[in-house]
């Protein structure tokens, strides 16, 4: 008998398993097409850097304190400013936090792949440069009905 | 101009290997570029299909790290530390900022203790996620791979909001933490944990419970608890011998003798019970997740510490996903550590993988090798 009661509790137990998975068949996806649907970070989200040049003296707190080694001080006329390796950062941003000058700032774009190398070398004024807007608009959302997945956030 | 040497002449070359006993097995080499192995080799000797002999052969992704630590400041290792388990990355980061806190007698504000503790909890639920998945898609189960990747993104998103960085925090300083709380946090992470604890009902249901799963990993590589203290595991490798040991209550840190929360431990000591630690540690995070954002106590988050490291020593531990992970620091009066040694749960439970697999079948190597939750980035360092 025990076998039977065995083999029941198998099939129930089976027959769950498929019904719980074939349930999230109607629910919405949690990925996104990338290119066409962006994500979007919020504010303090810790991307590529943004100079201030007007701030900057030129010290190499950034360059003394950056754990890869990716950032180099290059002249600009009678001045000197941080120029950034982006093959090497890792966005850990200790550089953002040690500037006794509140020069640097973390910026909200993520996307800097390049196609060559000698692009992901970002001179002072590409730097100081405000992130380009984008077409971010998706977010991570939870509601108890439609479960978790990428929403186009609220218009404010 | 001489001419090159000639290349020896081939010859066939005859196995002279004899057993005692006659019996012929076979030696396998599954790694390091295996989808069942990780980064390391497993050399491994089979009898018809049963395993006779196991050699783990770790060190393939071994980069140096303590070498490294020894030659940059307390701050720039920070993000070094992170990199051999990234997905476990503040845990270790812990351990490291507790053993320089040590040395420094700098004491953390209970905020940024509080602060410290929510990522852990946070880091712990996205690396036995990930785990879950990874053990998925061993088993053959393409839905288990998909979901625990896929709930990840709820933690991963918080974390982001929290610390700006969706994996590598480099959140933990020596002092406290980089940033307090973002508005609105605390109701997103109620929401999210309340809804995750809903999902872990439904991996029980699709995976916990369906035979394809059970019927593979009950009384597969069993680890007694006489073995595995002898061995000396830690972490969930070890509750899931049924030692109730956890660093956590043992010997308490951050905000962990200020939170309810249980110690999950299974008798069996099979892949099964392994597993199902995971599964209840997940559960207690996210409780421990609701009571912090709802205890957590105002004030600063960052007490100045300097960045010179004082002459002494210190032992720094913390309970990481993978087990005890800790730091042995010597310092010498200067900005680096003379000395920092560097352990892992991964490398402790590494003698665990011999006595798991010998005598089992090499079709349930998968189950009971990944039960263990072995990292081989994180053990070889």
């Amino acid at each position: 008998m025990a076998p039977v009661i065995g083999k029941a509790k198998a099939a129930v137990d089976i027959s769950i398993a498929y019904l719980t998975g074939i349930r999230h068949l109607f629910h919405r996806p949690y990925t996104l097409r990338f290119p066409q649907q962006r994500y979007a970070v919020e504010k303090g989200y810790r991307g590529r850097h943004l100079l201030h040049l007007d701030r900057c003296t030129g010290c190499g707190i950034c360059a003394w304190i950056c754990p890869e080694k990716c950032i180099t001080i290059v002249p600009r006329g009678q001045r000197w400013y941080p120029q950034y390796f982006y093959g090497r950062c890792c966005f850990c941003h200790f550089c953002t936090d040690y500037c006794p000058e509140f020069a640097l700032e973390e910026t909200v774009e993520y996307d800097i792949a390049e196609y060559t190398r000698d692009r992901l070398v970002w001179s002072p004024e590409r730097l100081s440069k405000p992130p380009v807007k984008k077409d971010d608009k998706y977010v991570f959302s939870v509601d108890t009905i439609g479960g978790a997945s990428q929403v186009p956030q609220k218009e404010e | 101009m001489s001419a090159p040497p000639k290349p020896p002449p081939l010859t066939t070359v005859e196995s002279t290997e004899t057993s005692d006993s006659g019996a012929q097995t076979l030696t396998l080499s599954v790694g390091p570029q295996h989808s069942g192995s990780g980064h390391m080799r497993l050399i491994v000797e089979v009898d018809g299909d049963i395993i006779v002999n196991v050699a783990p052969d770790p060190g393939y992704v071994h980069r140096g790290i303590e070498k490294i630590i020894e030659l940059r400041n307390i701050i720039k290792s920070i993000p070094v530390i992170e990199r051999p388990s990234i997905i476990d990355a503040s845990n270790l980061n812990h351990a490291w900022v507790r053993s320089i806190e040590e040395i420094q007698g700098v004491e953390v504000p209970r905020r940024g203790q509080y602060l410290r503790t929510l990522l852990n909890e946070m880091n712990r639920i996205m690396s036995h996620l990930y785990w879950l998945s990874i053990y998925g898609v061993f088993l053959g189960h393409t839905t288990m791979f998909m979901w625990p990747l896929g709930d990840r993104e709820l933690f991963i998103d918080l974390a982001e909001k929290l610390t700006g960085a969706r994996i590598t925090y480099s959140y933990l300083v020596p002092g406290g933490v980089r940033r307090d709380l973002p508005p609105g946090f605390a109701e997103e992470a109620v929401k999210r944990t309340e809804y995750f604890e809903k999902r872990l009902k439904e991996y029980d249901r699709i995976f916990f419970n369906n035979p394809l799963f059970t019927s593979r990993a009950k009384g597969i590589g069993v680890l007694s608890r006489e073995k595995a203290i002898e061995l000396g595991c830690t972490g969930p490798t070890l509750r899931g011998s049924g030692v109730d040991a956890d660093l956590r209550k043992d010997e308490p840190y951050a905000a962990y003798p200020e939170l309810d929360f249980e110690i999950s431990t299974r008798p069996d000591g099979d892949s099964f019970s392994r597993a199902m630690v995971h599964m209840d540690e997940m559960r207690e995070s996210c409780k421990m997740i609701r009571q912090i954002v709802k205890k957590i106590p105002s004030g600063p988050i960052r007490r100045k510490a300097p960045i010179v490291l004082p002459r002494g020593v210190a032992y720094g531990r913390v309970e990481s996903a993978r087990g005890e992970c800790s730091f042995y620091l010597i310092g010498e009066g200067g900005d680096k550590p003379y000395r920092a040694r560097y352990i892992t749960g991964s490398y402790r439970n590494m003698a665990a993988i011999p006595a798991v697999l010998l005598g089992n079948r090499l079709a349930d190597m998968p189950t009971a090798w990944w039960s263990i939750d072995y990292w081989p980035v994180e053990a070889d360092r």
